[in-house]
């Protein structure tokens, strides 16, 4: 009938097309993204349009539909860390990474972002890489902490 | 009983509506216009466009008018100096997401006249070569509203434009985010194919992870098309056509439902098919233009002079013809005909193959398509219930019915009765178009299905449960309860080579559980057929060719003795009407078609006929209906209709009865032997009797799902190149 993983899920949920959202929400922190497969099953159970789920789930930044990377970097470019060149920060990763803001490495390596604020403006300018706040990067710190991970 | 009449006053005018209207609807059945680019009076209001703004008095802001209900005392005002400015503000900004040099080229009136920049510009960036030039809606509206002065800078999306489906091309960046395409995708076709993906600026029309139409479940059914206010979604075919001359409603003769639709003609050519209300399905849509407007049309008649096929004049042609049926034994004549041409057609040629050839050799394609199968299907037409019981019903059973494409239209039914509480139940053995929205589907091993129907009939029929499969055990619970059952069998389920099981299962089914049935057929006029009796065994008015009162007394009305049956001898001349050859045979072969011949096919005539978009006349659809063919454009060249070309070898041979001067007149004979065939009524199909002869050999099943999508013989996919890619 459903997948594997799925049913076990769907069994909690009535099939009411209200439930969309929170399968979504439920997926997400499973796997960290809606895949493919999850939107078909989704739609399995609620009986409504592959498309329809992607369009709710597209709406919301909440969920995304890319795997993330086994790293999360993510550079701040709130006003302090603007202020503090963060941009230099950001730059830097994107030509090291070759990857933009909300993309993964084709290895799957690392994913990056770049966020508004990490809420800790006087270590501007701050890099978190997998939850830990680096704070007062320089791209020469960066690029040896990044070396670290390879 | 509570007063539902509301009065108001719109721009001065005092006006009555019914309480629930919208200001917009209101306005609108009083003939009073209110610019809007998002409203469709078929679809539910939406407020995106916020063109319909209005005053009313005592309201402090401007609220949009197609979503505010009309209450009693309102005074409107639709066109103030106030509204005049936030509509031509709502207008630039609306336009700055839209490529506007159509409107803003400083070349633009010499346009049609020296085209001096034709093309220079890119189509995306919308010079004059917008496909939609001259019939968008946004253009009208810059008319009626004015830009004023100042334009916004553009904000050019710049996403590449989508071709990769077939029928039609997206180009994202004129889209307006009307939302009409999404609301009748989602809401009157329940398809749910396209949505909006991503939010604020970033919002588009689009698919799930960016899927093709194709992937994503597009029926290609082209509402979203005829909905588009600007150039964004455009028929691939009819791109650069332009503005049509003229619009003749007639019939889709592409399947039995026979759905009204609107030919739309430029000069002598039909440039595309639109619905009338409602629904067409892929065919009907987008299928007709490529396979009547075709190039590769037959225009003139040939004969085969030295081994070669030459064109000559008609009076050559019909004395070569002449020639040959007269030479020709009655028993060695025999006329296959396609179930695709109107009833008028199909009447003369079964009367002249009885009367000028005096045999009963005229068979219709769908014998030999349905073979044991004909009984079965001529018992269910006689029971045919309308389709609108679909609306009525509380549980719909279908059987190997596949709506995607070929049958969309019932799709749409099928699901807005889903949607009103109906059960949907499905019998199909792969995975299709029902499967994600029924209740319950029963998926019998491939070709079994007539015997998993066989196994409910009996169900259904003892009380008690025996030992079948749970699954069925389950649906047949499920349509004891129903009270208001429809099945519907699909046209595949009438190829199979047990189709005649299947169709008795059926009946017993519907004898037990008091249900109505549907038969959506494949064929354009097989109720016709039937009905002008161009069947062996049929004679026309559907009654037994073996019933000898029968046949003195359509005799007496043709002033000819009619034929008794007899076996077929060899054919020395075969006549083939919208029929394709076999490869062997020594028959000398009359073909009569709108299309060439397939390449190793041969003819030694061949007489070119008019497509039904181009006669006048009738067909029957599958509820008994007599629907109007109406005549949009000449066929081309020398084409005539079949049964003239019929009448005048008739003519040139002597025998009298073939001198018809329009349909009507063949109606008007008709009428005398299908009691009240006339256009627009609604037949009973009574007298149809199921005196069909079994086969001999069984036939052979396996061409059934080219059959499904097949016109005068050939595939629709020879011309129409997108229907290629749709894999059944």
């Amino acid at each position: 009938m459903y997948k594997d993983g799925y049913k076990s899920v769907f069994e909690n949920y009535s099939g009411a097309q209200d439930n969309l959202i929170s399968l979504l929400q439920h997926f997400q922190k499973q796997s960290g993204y809606i895949s493919q497969e999850c939107v078909q099953e989704v739609a399995r159970f609620l009986k409504i349009s592959e498309n329809h789920i992607y369009g709710v789930a597209s709406f919301y930044s909440q969920f995304t539909f890319q795997k993330p990377g086994k790293n999360h970097i993510k550079v701040c470019l709130g006003t302090a860390c603007h202020v503090q060149d963060g941009q230099l920060l950001a730059n830097e990763i994107r030509d090291l990474l070759g990857i933009q803001s909300g993309q993964v490495t084709a290895d799957g390596f690392f994913d990056y972002q770049e966020v508004a604020c990490l809420g800790c403006c006087a270590q501007a300018p701050v890099v978190e890489i997998n939850g830990q706040i680096y704070a007062r990067m320089t791209t020469t710190k960066l690029m040896k902490k990044l070396s670290e991970y390879e | 009983m509570p007063n539902t009449t509301r009065h108001l006053t719109i721009d001065g005018r005092p006006i009555e509506a019914e309480n629930g209207m919208t200001i917009l609807q209101a306005a609108r059945r009083n003939g009073i216009y209110i610019p809007t680019l998002c409203d469709l009076p078929t679809l539910p209001p939406h407020g995106s466009c916020r063109l319909c703004i209005v005053e009313i008095e005592g309201w402090p802001k401007t609220p949009t008018a197609c979503t505010t209900a009309v209450q009693e005392g309102m005074v409107v005002r639709t066109d103030t100096p106030r509204l005049r400015d936030m509509r031509s503000e709502l207008l630039r900004l609306l336009l700055s997401e839209h490529p506007l040099s159509c409107l803003a080229c400083t070349e633009k009136d010499h346009c049609d006249e020296c085209m001096v920049t034709l093309r220079k510009a890119g189509v995306t960036t919308g010079c004059g070569s917008c496909p939609k030039d001259g019939q968008c809606e946004i253009q009208k509206l810059v008319e009626y509203i004015g830009l004023g002065e100042d334009l916004y800078p553009i904000r050019y999306r710049n996403v590449p434009v989508e071709h990769e489906d077939p029928f039609y091309d997206r180009d994202y960046n004129l889209c307006v985010l009307c939302g009409r395409c999404v609301r009748v995708c989602e809401s009157l076709h329940f398809t749910g194919t396209l949505t909006y993906t991503n939010r604020g600026s970033r919002t588009l029309v689009g698919t799930a992870f960016g899927q093709s139409h194709l992937e994503a479940g597009c029926s290609f059914c082209g509402a979203c098309v005829d909905v588009c206010p600007t150039g964004t979604l455009t028929e691939k075919v009819r791109k650069w056509d332009g503005v049509p001359e003229r619009e003749i409603e007639s019939t889709c003769v592409l399947c039995g439902l026979g759905c009204s639709l609107r030919l739309l003609a430029k000069k002598n050519k039909v440039i595309g098919s639109l619905p009338v209300e409602g629904h067409l399905c892929v065919k009907g849509r987008f299928g007709i233009t490529e396979l009547v407007s075709h190039p590769y049309r037959l225009a003139s008649p040939q004969k085969t002079t030295d081994g070669r096929l030459m064109a000559v004049s008609w009076d050559e042609a019909i004395a070569a013809a002449v020639e040959r049926l007269s030479s020709c034994p009655p028993g060695g004549f025999a006329m296959r005909v396609s179930a695709d041409l109107c009833t008028e057609d199909l009447y003369v040629a079964q009367k002249f193959a009885r009367v000028v050839m005096s045999t009963n050799q005229v068979t219709a394609v769908p014998q030999d398509a349905y073979g044991q199968g004909m009984n079965g299907i001529v018992r269910l037409l006689k029971k045919a219930a309308p389709l609108d019981v679909i609306e009525g019903a509380d549980a719909i059973l279908c059987l190997e019915l596949d709506t995607r494409f070929a049958q969309s239209v019932l799709e749409a039914d099928l699901l807005r009765a889903r949607q009103r509480g109906a059960k949907l139940y499905t019998i199909h053995p792969d995975h299709h178009s029902l499967s994600l929205h029924a209740d319950r589907w029963l998926q019998p091993a491939p070709g079994r299905t007539a015997e998993a129907l066989a196994s409910l009939a009996r169900l259904m029929g003892s009380e008690a449960g025996g030992d079948a499969e749970e699954e069925l055990l389950l649906l047949a619970g499920d349509l004891r309860e129903a009270h208001n059952l429809v099945v519907l069998v699909g046209p595949e389920a009438l190829y199979h080579p047990d189709s005649d099981t299947l169709l008795e299962a059926v009946e017993k089914l519907a004898q037990l559980t008091d249900a109505s049935t549907i038969m959506p057929a494949a064929e354009g006029n097989l109720v016709g057929s039937l009905l002008a009796g161009a069947y062996p065994d049929l004679l026309p008015g559907g009654s037994a060719a073996s019933d000898a009162g029968q046949r003195r007394q359509i005799g007496q009305l043709w002033g000819r003795s009619l034929p008794e049956l007899a076996p077929l001898d060899e054919p020395s001349v075969l006549y083939l009407i919208g029929v394709q050859p076999s490869a062997s045979g020594e028959a000398s072969v009359i073909y009569q078609n709108i299309d060439q011949l397939l390449d190793g096919q041969h003819a030694d005539m061949v007489l070119p006929t008019a497509a039904f978009s181009e006669v006048n006349g009738t067909v029957v659809n599958i509820e008994g209906r007599v629907l109007p063919l109406r005549r949009a454009v000449p066929p081309p060249g020398e084409a005539l209709p079949s049964w003239q070309i019929l009448c005048r070898i008739a003519q040139a041979m002597d025998v009298p009865g073939f001198d018809y001067a329009s349909a009507e007149d063949i109606q008007a004979e008709m009428a005398e032997l299908i009691a009240g065939y006339r256009p627009g009524a609604h037949l009973s199909m009574d007298t149809l009797t199921p005196a069909f002869q079994p086969p001999e050999p069984a036939r052979d099943a396996s061409k059934a799902a080219e059959y499904h999508h097949m016109y005068m013989g050939f595939p629709m996919t020879r011309r129409v190149e997108g229907l290629r890619a749709l894999k059944r």
